[in-house]
């Protein structure tokens, strides 16, 4: 038996192109040559294509399709007859693409990825999803309000700073706002504002434009405001029940304004609802 | 010849079809065709349609031809696929030419080997030899008609003609 490691590539076009081969080839070289020899049989062309060929006429026939060329191939020609400025702002095109899209991937390496995010975020209308926010935020609204306690007392205790001292405040008023908690189911849900709103309706005109800012209120209420809901410390004065009632309205609202209000509302409903869980068994 | 056969000079569609029709119908039958003399005319007729919107050499030519026939080879594939498309080494099945009986058992014979031959390659691998050996493409004209990358090409021909080596021993 011939060896196998004779037909290197030499050998192959040899064989293949009738070229004279080694020794050790020449069956393989005969088997080529009876393949080929056996394609030139010649053969009648159909009556249509007789009639067709002597005429010289072919219209009617469907034009067999030309081989398109490589897309490579293609767009090198395309490129080489356009002008400077277009191959430019085609590179920038292909470029700008092609970072949209491994951004959108999230595969670029940390920095380069928030770099990107941010550019593209200016110069289009696209907009990227920072995931943990998000998964924060949904935490809170699918998770049973056992679940959400622990993640809010995490929240209070992370800002440990501003925040430690405000907690202890806040507790002693969690007390007041519970007793009202219970009363409150049954009020927020028919309309939620609307018991508060004999005493709240003429404060809330006047929150509303301190809601926005939120701030004016602590320095107006510097205990109250301590409270972790800056927009509703008028609560508090008015109706201390106000602030766990309303917290159900703002946490909706917060949800949709943003993560920033959503955290200090969210961490006030966890309030109130652990108030209310452990406050319920207590009586 | 081309400019003459897109002037609808008769003479250069003879000529080219006799140069290459009897490579294609042995293409198309060592491929396993169930009419491949039929098959071949088809190929020529859609060939010389098109041919006012072809521009290249005669290589080029010769490879848009086989290009086109792999492809008809291809649908006809696909149209039959009740049947088998393997190539058939039953020379009863086989057209032998006419005339000569002698000549014509000799070519049966010569034929039966081939179909032996061919039977132990695999489809991809037959495809390729056979337009290189029988179509006298190059490796590029190949892989652009088989639509597959030049390398593959050269694997699918080094193992086809090991293939055929191990048989022939």
């Amino acid at each position: 038996m011939l060896p196998l490691h004779l037909l290197d590539e030499d050998a192959v076009e040899a064989l293949l192109a009738g070229r004279p081969v080694t020794p050790g080839l020449a069956p393989l070289a005969g088997a080529v040559g009876q393949i080929r020899a056996a394609a030139r049989q010649p053969v009648r062309p159909s009556a249509e294509l007789a009639q067709r060929m002597a005429s010289g006429d072919f219209s009617g026939i469907e034009p067999a399709p030309l081989i398109p060329t490589p897309a490579g191939r293609r767009l090198r020609s395309w490129l080489a007859g356009v002008s400077p400025r277009a191959r430019v702002v085609t590179g920038a095109v292909v470029v700008f693409t092609g970072l949209s899209a491994a951004t959108a991937a999230g595969a670029l390496p940390g920095a380069a990825q928030a770099r990107v995010e941010s550019f593209i975020e200016t110069v289009t209308p696209i907009s990227f999803q920072r995931d943990a926010p998000d998964a924060d935020h949904d935490d809170l609204r699918d998770t049973p309000p056992d679940r959400v306690r622990p993640t809010a007392e995490p929240d209070s205790g992370r800002p440990d700073d501003p925040g430690s001292p405000v907690t202890p405040p806040g507790k002693p008023e969690t007390p007041p706002g519970k007793p009202e908690t219970p009363g409150n189911p049954d009020r927020p849900e028919t309309p939620p504002g609307k018991p508060e709103t004999p005493p709240g309706k003429p404060e809330t005109p006047p929150s509303k434009p301190e809601t926005p800012p939120g701030k004016p209120e602590t320095p107006g209420n510097p205990d109250q405001p301590e409270i972790p809901p800056p927009n509703r410390p008028e609560t508090p004065p008015g109706h201390p029940e106000s602030a766990p009632g309303r917290p159900e309205a703002p946490g909706q609202e917060s949800g949709n304004g943003g993560g920033n209000s959503g955290n200090s509302g969210n961490s006030d409903n966890s309030n109130g609802n652990s108030g209310e869980r452990p406050h319920g068994p207590d009586r | 010849m081309l400019d003459a056969a897109r002037a609808g000079a008769p003479w250069a569609f003879e000529r080219l079809y006799t140069d290459l029709a009897p490579v294609v119908t042995g293409y198309l039958r060592l491929q396993g065709a169930t009419e491949p003399d039929d098959l071949t005319s088809e190929v020529f007729l859609g060939v010389f349609a098109g041919l006012s919107s072809f521009e290249g050499t005669e290589s080029q030519f010769r490879s848009w031809v086989f290009t086109i026939a792999h492809r008809r080879l291809i649908d006809e594939r696909r149209r039959a696929t009740r049947r088998p498309a393997e190539p058939t080494d039953d020379p009863a099945t086989l057209d032998g030419p006419g005339g000569d009986a002698e000549a014509e058992a000799l070519d049966a014979l010569g034929l039966r080997r081939v179909y032996e031959l061919c039977a132990t390659l695999s489809v991809e691998q037959r495809e390729v030899l056979l337009l290189r050996i029988v179509g006298d493409l190059t490796v590029e004209q190949v892989a652009r008609a088989v639509g597959r990358s030049v390398g593959a090409v050269k694997a699918l021909q080094r193992r086809g003609l090991t293939a055929l080596r191990r048989k022939i021993e």
